[in-house]
């Protein structure tokens, strides 16, 4: 048992290092991109156009080290980034992993906001729908799934803003300033998840009712609720729960897109705002901070997995 | 004291009569066998006991327990007798207990909820229960982590908590080997000591031999011959029941010793497994043509592993296997357990066997020639695998390997899947065709009954 | 305005097919490869698609287009690179079941050569969820495209692309939500035909 748990660590820890890689790699990549001079480019942002000077470039280009060879660069800036350095941001100066500590926390605000909201809908309809396959609860919520699943996150947040901030003037269009900005982002992003997490619920339920040891609980005497409540609603959760994993790879995306939308002051819009104004450095770390929340996110739910799963308790 | 009694029972899917008509009455301690092959509508009588036929079937008649009409009742009412005056034993016991939840939950909770114990007295009944079946240390266990005879327990000690007085049991010696088979059968017989009644539908005949009782032969839902069991089983009147009774492997005849031809494949000494794991170790064989070897032993042990490594699939770990020269490269052949999954699921039969046949450039009448050999139709061809039945299926592939010319066959539990009287039609074929065309046969299988009648040539991996 | 927007289907759906060609080939080909070979060539294969696999699909694609922003042949190259591995999952997966069964070894015993193999047993068992994988990778491109131009690190305007188009008339929700709909609408229509063109809501 011990061992598995441990493979399964390593494999986090692999991927945790394909993680690091790739965004070193592509940031690097995107330096010796920038059209022109990279270092009047980074010292325009910095200073402003009308400050800066061939001086000012050439100070950027000795502290970053511009003037040397393409892979003693590379060397150089993976280095850095394995001694979990991050730099500074290249456009407000500042060191980056203390901007990204303060969005951190926004992002996983949203997050969670999220995930609690897919659920919220998606037990509820999923059970109900698995109970009577076929009913009509089933088939308005497949209808419904179907076409919330063709909606990008953007989409649905435009589409949300304009329902319930333009038209119904319920909640505020954007920012952070309390709870109420909350609930829109929130709402996109959790009903992209419970547009496909319900039917898996409901599904899984499904499955689970037509077990012959869901028949045979019943023909021992059980009752239905004794039955629903032991046997069938316990084991499909099971399936439930490993797909919430699944859905964490859209998770991390619908929070780089939908906090864009609503100027959410998290990571995700830190991410976008950067590779808008070249800031490298602010690039790596916000795409190395998700991309290592998804791996923390991914573990979690292995663990869980496990937990729930007495049988791999057992072997 | 009639316990269970059933007037005029059918059962309809839609228009068509699957089942009936059918009446009986079980007295209390009395015993009722339904005897009969898959699909003769054995398990209707107790679903439709139950009141769990699946959706477009729906019975007919009159069904009464203790005196008291129930086939009227809501559904509701019905279930109420569940576990309290019907218990069910499930025809799969790994399959009815729940894969997650330990084995003692699965008995203690029919105290708790059905025989309404306080769940600490709940849990000492549950412990003493497991002490009398023989399942000390199953408490904890998963039902993935039992036997097939553990779990058969378990599912029995769960059904029977609520100490029902009728017990139903659907084909409860399925896949049990002979001596787990005599100790379901005991527990019946204490459950009759105590007054209980017993409905059990089986195709196994030994299991009407060992139970006292009435038994009643189905055939395709119909009512063949019904009497006490020692007449009918002793003096059959319908030939149904008859080529039933025969198909039983203690009835058969026992095989004549067949002579043999020169040497096939030997065997030195190996060790066979997966991966590193060594299954079966230290094992030596001589084949010769037109020799008949069977392979016997509880699953798991290693018998198909050993198969596969004759038939070239993996290598042994350790020793080696030696080729006569005259063994072609396709001279050993295999029949497979689930004769579907051995040939192409989404392209006809025909389409197989012309691709086997141009491959060797075996003219297309010899196939025929074959297929007609083992009576087979030649309509079979244009069909899918999964639209075939196993028993023609099995005999089809038979045929896919005769028209390679084969010198050797290993043959892995080809008739578990199939009905009593297909199963001994087939081994019978098997057998004809590995003396006339003297090629080398090795059957595993998990019946040593089997084993014994189709040859003297055993090999049980269990000793 | 039709005009634009139609000009936008026009690139979406052109990405679309081209990223579908050349993520699907491949993808597919090595899957076979890795369920047939098993072994070394299996794990070489699937660590490299675990590589792929390490960001969520977007974020990578994300990153790659930010390499030269309004690029459309970045944009391009991301989706193909994230979506390959779709294919190759699904290939791998169900080729290995398929030639574990008895068929094979059936097939192998009566000598029926690789070629063989593929068309009778592999062939139909892959072709059809194939078909799902791709209608839903070239939803996931389309949409791809759409949010990418949406934060404005995809093509560019002036190119007409919806997710453009939306952030264009985002300042105009207020005066003219019909506007703003009219990509939003055009995006979903197309992404929902996908999805329903293989009658489902999830992937195999």
């Amino acid at each position: 048992m011990l061992k598995s748990l441990f493979i399964a660590l390593a494999q986090r820890g692999l991927q945790a290092f394909f993680v690091a890689v790739i965004v070193g790699v592509v940031s690097f990549a995107m330096m010796q991109a920038l059209p022109g001079d990279a270092a009047f480019r980074i010292a325009a942002g910095r200073y402003g156009y009308d400050m800066m000077d061939a001086a000012a470039a050439e100070a950027v280009r000795l502290e970053l080290g511009l003037n040397r060879p393409f892979l003693v660069q590379l060397r150089d800036w993976l280095w850095t980034l394995a001694q979990f350095d991050l730099g500074e941001s290249f456009v407000y100066g500042g060191p980056v992993s203390q901007k990204i500590a303060t969005q951190l926390g926004f992002s996983l605000l949203l997050a969670a906001g999220a995930v609690i909201t897919s659920l919220l809908f998606a037990l509820p309809i999923g059970i109900a729908a698995g109970l009577s396959p076929g009913g009509v609860i089933d088939r308005i919520s497949l209808a419904v799934s179907i076409l919330l699943r063709a909606i990008p996150a953007f989409a649905l947040g435009i589409v949300l803003v304009l329902i319930f901030s333009v038209q119904l003037k319920l909640f505020p269009v954007a920012g952070f300033r309390g709870f109420s900005y909350l609930i829109l982002p929130s709402l996109t992003l959790g009903l992209g998840l419970a547009a496909v997490s319900n039917r898996v619920v409901r599904d899984a339920v499904v499955e689970a009712m037509s077990t012959e040891w869901r028949l045979f609980a019943r023909t021992k005497g059980l009752s239905a609720n004794v039955t629903m409540r032991r046997h069938v609603l316990r084991n499909a959760s099971l399936p439930v729960v490993t797909y919430v994993g699944v859905q964490m790879a859209y998770l991390v995306e619908g929070v780089v897109i939908v906090e864009t939308v609503f100027a959410w002051p998290g990571i995700g819009h830190a991410l976008v705002h950067a590779i808008f104004a070249r800031d490298i450095a602010m690039v790596q770390g916000t795409a190395l901070t998700l991309g290592l929340i998804y791996v923390v996110l991914n573990l979690v739910i292995d663990i869980t997995c496990r937990g729930i799963d007495p049988r791999s308790q057992m072997t | 004291m009639i316990v269970i009694q059933v007037k005029a029972l059918y059962v309809f899917a839609e228009n068509n009569c699957l089942l009936g008509p059918i009446s009986f009455e079980i007295q209390s301690g009395g015993v009722l066998i339904v005897m009969g092959e898959t699909g003769a509508g054995k398990s209707l009588i107790i679903q439709a006991i139950l009141g769990t036929l699946p959706e477009p079937l729906c019975a007919e008649g009159e069904i009464f327990v203790n005196g008291r009409r129930i086939d009227d009742l809501a559904h509701a009412e019905r279930t109420n007798l569940w576990g309290r005056e019907i218990a069910c034993l499930p025809q799969e016991p790994w399959c009815a207990l729940n894969p997650l939840m330990a084995s003692w939950r699965q008995v203690a909770e029919t105290y708790r909820y059905v025989a309404n114990r306080a769940s600490r007295a709940a849990r000492s009944e549950t412990e003493k229960r497991f002490l009398a079946l023989g399942l000390n240390s199953a408490e904890p266990r998963l039902p993935g982590q039992l036997s097939g005879g553990m779990a058969q327990r378990v599912a029995f000690a769960a059904a029977t908590a609520g100490q029902a007085p009728i017990l139903l049991a659907d084909e409860p010696t399925k896949g049990l080997d002979s001596d787990r088979q005599a100790r379901v059968l005991n527990l019946f017989e204490h459950e009759r000591s105590i007054g209980g009644a017993l409905l059990t539908v089986t195709h196994d005949a030994s299991v009407a031999k060992a139970l006292d009782g009435d038994i009643i032969v189905l055939r395709q839902g119909q009512v063949v011959e019904r009497g006490q069991t020692e007449n009918v089983l002793v003096n059959p009147k319908a030939d149904y029941t008859k080529s039933l009774l025969a198909a039983d492997p203690a009835a058969w005849p026992k095989a004549p010793t067949v002579e043999h031809g020169e040497i096939l494949l030997i065997a030195e000494n190996i060790a066979v497994g997966r991966g590193s794991q060594i299954l079966v170790d230290e094992f030596s064989l001589t084949l010769h043509a037109g020799e008949r070897v069977a392979i016997c032993g509880p699953s798991g042990i290693g018998k198909s592993t050993l198969l596969d490594t004759f038939a070239g699939s993996i290598k042994p770990i350790r020793g080696y296997i030696k080729r006569a020269e005259e063994l072609e490269l396709y001279s050993v052949q295999k029949l497979y357990q689930d004769p579907p999954t051995a040939f192409p699921k989404y392209i006809s039969l025909g389409r197989n066997l012309r691709d086997v046949a141009n491959l060797h450039r075996v003219p297309w009448e010899r196939v025929l020639a074959y297929l007609d050999a083992l009576s087979l139709h030649q309509n079979l061809l244009q069909r899918r695998a999964d639209e075939v039945s196993g028993g023609e299926l099995q005999r089809l592939s038979i045929a896919r390997a005769l028209t390679i010319n084969p010198k050797v066959l290993l043959a892995d539990e080809p008739t578990s899947r199939l009905d009593p009287i297909t199963q001994k039609d087939t081994l019978d074929l098997i057998a004809r065709i590995s003396s006339t065309e003297s090629i080398a046969v090795v059957l595993v299988t998990h019946s040593t009954e089997i084993a014994k009648k189709w040859t003297d040539n055993i090999v049980d991996l269990a000793n | 305005m039709a005009a634009r927007l139609l000009s936008g289907a026009q690139l979406s759906l052109s990405l679309a097919v081209l990223s579908i060609l050349t993520a699907g080939i491949p993808g597919t080909l090595l899957g076979i490869l890795a369920a047939w070979f098993g072994g070394l060539t299996d794990r070489i294969l699937t660590s490299f698609a675990d590589a792929v696999l390490a960001l969520p699909g977007l974020l990578l694609v994300l990153m790659l287009a930010a390499i030269s922003p309004g690029s459309w042949w970045a944009l391009y190259a991301g989706i193909s690179l994230t979506l390959w591995v779709e294919y190759f999952r699904y290939t791998r997966q169900r080729a290995r079941i398929t030639l574990s069964e008895p068929a094979i070894e059936a097939s192998r015993l009566l000598g029926l050569p690789w070629h063989l193999i593929v068309l009778r047993h592999l062939a139909p068992e892959i072709g059809p969820g194939l078909l799902t994988v791709a209608a839903f990778g070239a939803a996931t491109a389309v949409t791809a495209v759409a949010a990418l131009g949406f934060v404005s690190v995809g093509v560019r305007p002036p190119t007409a692309e919806w997710g453009v188009m939306m952030t264009e008339l985002l300042p105009y929700w207020r005066e003219a939500p019909f506007l703003i709909l009219q990509p939003i609408i055009c995006l979903v229509v197309t992404v929902l035909s996908l999805h329903l063109s293989v009658g489902g809501l999830r992937k195999p």
